[in-house]
């Protein structure tokens, strides 16, 4: 059964199709969500918040557009919202968990993440639509007229974007030599 | 950095195991989801946007709400210019009417010396409201003055305002001539003018009438209502906000069937509010002081310990700041016991404070006598467990140099008096409450430290929700064997939740059921409310302080941290029964909140003070001894002053002024214990006496103070006493005070005498 099938399937209610279609594509969502959030923590409460929305909202897929650009669409929201939340406690602090879960991880790797993480929030200061499409096109390596459907806007806009994050990078790279 | 490194690291960082636990609960969380959806719509396996939502969908402007795309709407444009003309003037004419509206109720300030103008489109305006209103039968026309040099800015707004009036007004061709009538009624309207003689007198008037006349002007057949808004130097809008309104009726001439109502808006000038102190926003319950009693008519007066001292820090800040402070806020007994008084101790734990019983002459009054007692609980020598929780306010109006900042280093040196293993959580209350540290010994120090600072004011007050949840983390870590108290901190402003005074007391009351006590720390003024923290912390089994300082946080919760914070008796109440035969007349100063019933004595359902270790408490009765002249009630003609015993009790004890009793429970008990002490009929101090001793020492000070509390309370009591013997009286007996709290009594006494 390929997937457009499975998805009209367990449209009409067939909970195994749903299952099935679940199973396949949780390593995109949990993927995604990890590079949204940086730790496995978050990544597994906005994966879960994701496939909790998509049975809720299954039904509204049109078979118009491609289902992993849908699916982006869903995840990103579902992102947006733990952020939002996240904003709400103030005294938000990289908790001992993290720690853990960072030192657990090997010396090289654990770097990375908080790297990346870094990088991100500094993207993000442009505005949040820019680390959506960076996470997308760089990410995701999707074609900027796919990240423009997942995001809704034009494909000029997704490049234009594209090409700020751009500029936002190399400002990052010399910033961080200042630094050091 | 290019995006090829991006990529590389996005992958590097990809290879992270997916935990399959995760994923097994996701979907079975989305499986459960997934079959709600189904059950919730089984027959129809189309778009949920589909269903009818309401009767007049089909009108909606969107049609398909589900799919609809919100940012379509920015991309719309208006399609006609029809359209565009049709939303341009009607936003237009709604803006020109809103300006109109402004302008009419803002008269701005004029120059007197300008020539009088009657502002034609301004009556115009006004002529149409009024007729509008009215039958024509019943008001034939309503005719507008104004009288008075209108602003430039203001006639520039009323001139848009005209523009869409004009098309009403001017079916009524007479506008013009009722104008120039009514400039006519302006010298007449003298009369109605000097009729309020204040009004007349003030030079700068802007006028507004509106008369409800038959055309023929300064006859005056009906109702006039005049509008005067008199308007000196008052700039801005809020003007309106401040203004007091006030009716007054002006008498009007023969021909007047009715009485003439006119209405006069008055703006006070910003100098006028510098003067009048923000005082006025605090609240405080207002009480009668304790009259003086006949001890033939009641020979027994009952009342509870307080412990509390925010009135005296309250009065202080205003008398530092150069007000005399309302005398509401001013409460004798929480004079007393804002001093530590050196008074003989107890000796242990089983009769947990001493009572010490003093008599002296009355400063004020010759002939009178003070009977001063003065209680004294026991040092507990090892510091209980506790286990605190902080209760602080963060609303907005916790924002300023005196509240939270106060707040947050009054709190660090509690601290430090607390010991390592006792526990501390921080809830804070705004807009919605919430806990800011959970549970934390107090070695963990860092962490509380940094939980303090983070804290930041802004928001509304839901100080209901606040203190449920702090109830509940201090029942969460509830210890028997500690003590278990919350500590709130406030300006006093509950303002959303529970907020009605007696609500609050109910669950406070409840929660001290089940042990845990309530203190509140006031801080900052403005509006502070007094009556809602005297509530909290009496019900509460608490102290009330008011913080104004850092060196006052230092006396509560550092110097005093032991009696403020750990209760050695609680539930305790006094009652003195005096001796007909040798007092006639008695008069309990202060404690006038803390009055009992007769029969509450004894009643040991009802609440009273508690008494913390260390503390103590101070209280004044003046008397009038049988036989001297300063007796202030006379004896009636008809019954026999003496009552009914005729002696008989008192016989044999005519060397007694009275018996006091003292009830009080240890803090676990819950029946009380009865302590009972004979007063002698003789001084045992004199203004003689050495001032070294405590008894003239304690005696004499603390007289000092309750005549300076009654002082500023305007105490009817007083005679000819002073502010300079209250200094003179304070002086002599400040004795080793090691924090200087008594000079700084006495320079207060010399603030009051140059407040205003």
């Amino acid at each position: 059964m390929g997937e457009s099938e499975l998805i009209r399937a367990a449209q009409g209610g067939d909970s195994r199709a749903f299952e099935q279609l679940l199973d396949e594509r949780y390593s995109t969502i949990y993927r995604f969500s990890y590079k949204w959030c940086g730790n496995t923590c978050d990544a597994e409460d906005v994966a879960q918040q994701a496939c909790i929305k998509i049975a809720a909202n299954l039904k509204q897929f049109n078979h118009e557009s491609k289902f992993s650009t849908w699916l982006y669409r869903l995840v990103i929201n579902c992102a947006k919202d733990w952020q939002r939340q996240q904003q709400r406690h103030v005294t938000e602090e990289p908790s001992a968990e993290d720690a853990n879960v960072l030192s657990s991880m090997t010396e090289d790797k654990a770097d990375i993440a908080v790297y990346l993480g870094q990088l991100l929030a500094w993207v993000e200061l442009l505005g949040s639509e820019f680390k959506e499409t960076l996470l997308l096109v760089f990410g995701e390596g999707l074609s900027h007229g796919e990240a423009a459907k997942v995001l809704n806007v034009k494909e000029s806009t997704v490049s234009w974007r594209i090409h700020n994050v751009r500029n936002k990078l190399t400002e990052f790279e010399k910033d961080e030599r200042g630094h050091l | 950095m290019n995006e090829q490194d991006l990529e590389k690291l996005f992958n590097q960082n990809q290879d992270v195991k997916i935990d399959s636990n995760a994923k097994k609960r996701a979907i079975n969380l989305a499986m459960a989801e997934f079959s709600k959806a189904q059950a919730a719509s089984p027959e129809k396996g189309e778009n949920k946007a589909d269903d009818h939502q309401g009767f007049f969908s089909a009108l909606r402007p969107i049609k398909k709400l589900a799919s609809f795309d919100w940012r379509d709407v920015m991309k719309n444009e208006i399609k006609s210019k029809v359209e565009k003309w049709i939303y341009g003037s009607f936003a237009g004419v709604s803006v020109a009417l809103f300006a109109g509206f402004i302008v009419l109720r803002n008269p701005l300030p004029f120059n007197p010396t300008d020539e009088i103008a009657i502002d034609e489109d301004l009556a115009g305006i006004i002529a149409e409201y009024s007729v509008g209103a009215k039958p024509a039968e019943e008001a034939p026309r309503t005719i507008e003055v104004t009288v008075g040099k209108l602003d430039r800015l203001g006639k520039g707004v009323r001139v848009k305002a005209k523009e869409e009036l004009m098309a009403s007004s001017a079916r009524r061709s007479e506008t013009s001539q009722e104008v120039i009538v009514l400039a006519d009624a302006v010298s007449a309207d003298n009369s109605a003018s000097s009729a309020m003689p204040a009004l007349a007198a003030e030079p700068k008037k802007h006028i507004r009438q509106v008369s409800n006349d038959g055309g023929s002007g300064r006859d005056n057949d009906s109702a006039v209502e005049s509008e005067l808004f008199v308007a000196p130097s008052l700039q801005m809008a809020s003007a309106d906000v401040m203004s007091i309104r006030s009716r007054t009726h002006v008498p009007e001439d023969k021909t007047l069937l009715t009485q003439k109502l006119s209405r006069t808006t008055v703006g006070f000038s910003d100098e006028y509010f510098a003067q009048a102190p923000q005082e006025q926003r605090e609240r405080f319950e207002h009480k009668d002081i304790n009259a003086v009693k006949l001890v033939a008519d009641e020979p027994v007066s009952t009342f509870s310990v307080d412990v509390d001292t925010s009135s005296y820090s309250f009065v202080r800040q205003r008398l530092n700041q150069g007000y005399l402070p309302n005398p509401d806020a001013v409460r004798v007994e929480e004079f007393l016991n804002y001093f530590d008084y050196d008074y003989p101790g107890a000796k242990n734990k089983s009769a947990p404070f001493s009572t010490n019983v003093v008599v002296g002459d009355s400063p004020w009054k010759a002939g009178n006598k003070l009977l001063h007692i003065g209680i004294k609980g026991y040092d507990i020598a090892e510091q209980p467990k506790s286990n605190m929780v902080f209760l602080l306010d963060v609303s907005g109006s916790m924002n300023s140099r005196n509240k939270l900042p106060l707040v947050k280093q009054s709190l660090v040196l509690l601290l430090d008096q607390l010991r390592p293993d006792d526990t501390v959580a921080i809830v804070v209350y705004a807009g919605a409450a919430g806990t800011v540290l959970e549970p934390t010994k107090v070695k963990d120090k860092q962490k509380i430290l940094s939980a303090l600072s983070r804290l930041k004011a802004g928001g509304s007050t839901a100080g209901g929700q606040g203190i449920r949840l702090a109830y509940q983390l201090a029942e969460q870590n509830f210890d028997k064997n500690a003590v278990n108290r919350i500590l709130l901190a406030t300006d006093g402003d509950f303002n959303v939740g529970v907020s009605s005074p007696e609500q609050l007391k109910t669950l406070v009351e409840r929660k001290r059921e089940t042990g845990i006590y309530l203190s509140v720390l006031g801080f900052g003024q403005g509006n502070y409310h007094d009556t809602m923290m005297q509530v909290l912390a009496q019900n509460g089994n608490g102290v009330a302080a008011y913080i104004d300082s850092l060196g006052e946080a230092q006396k509560v919760l550092v110097n005093e941290a032991t009696s403020s914070l750990f209760t050695i008796a609680k539930d305790v109440k006094i009652q003195i029964e005096f001796n007909p035969a040798t007092v006639a007349e008695y008069r309990l100063i202060g404690y006038e909140t803390r009055a009992l019933a007769r029969e509450d004595f004894n009643n040991d359902k009802v609440d009273a003070g508690d008494i913390g270790s260390g503390h103590t408490v101070t209280a004044l009765y003046e008397i009038t001894p049988v036989g001297a002249k300063s007796q202030l009630i006379e004896p009636t003609r008809y019954t026999d002053s003496k009552g009914v015993d005729d002696g008989k009790a008192s016989e044999g004890k005519a060397g007694e002024y009275a018996l006091l009793k003292l009830r009080y429970k240890l803090p676990k008990e819950t029946e009380s214990t009865l302590m009972t002490q004979v007063i002698a009929a003789e001084n045992t101090v004199d203004l003689h006496s050495d001032k070294t001793s405590w008894r003239a020492r304690e005696f004499y000070f603390s007289a000092a103070v309750a005549g300076f509390a009654q002082l500023l309370k305007n105490d009817k009591y007083m005679g000819e006493w002073k502010f300079d013997d209250a200094i003179e009286m304070a002086l002599d007996t400040r004795g080793r005070d090691e924090y200087g709290y008594r000079n700084e009594f006495v320079l207060l006494i010399r603030k009051a005498k140059i407040a205003r």
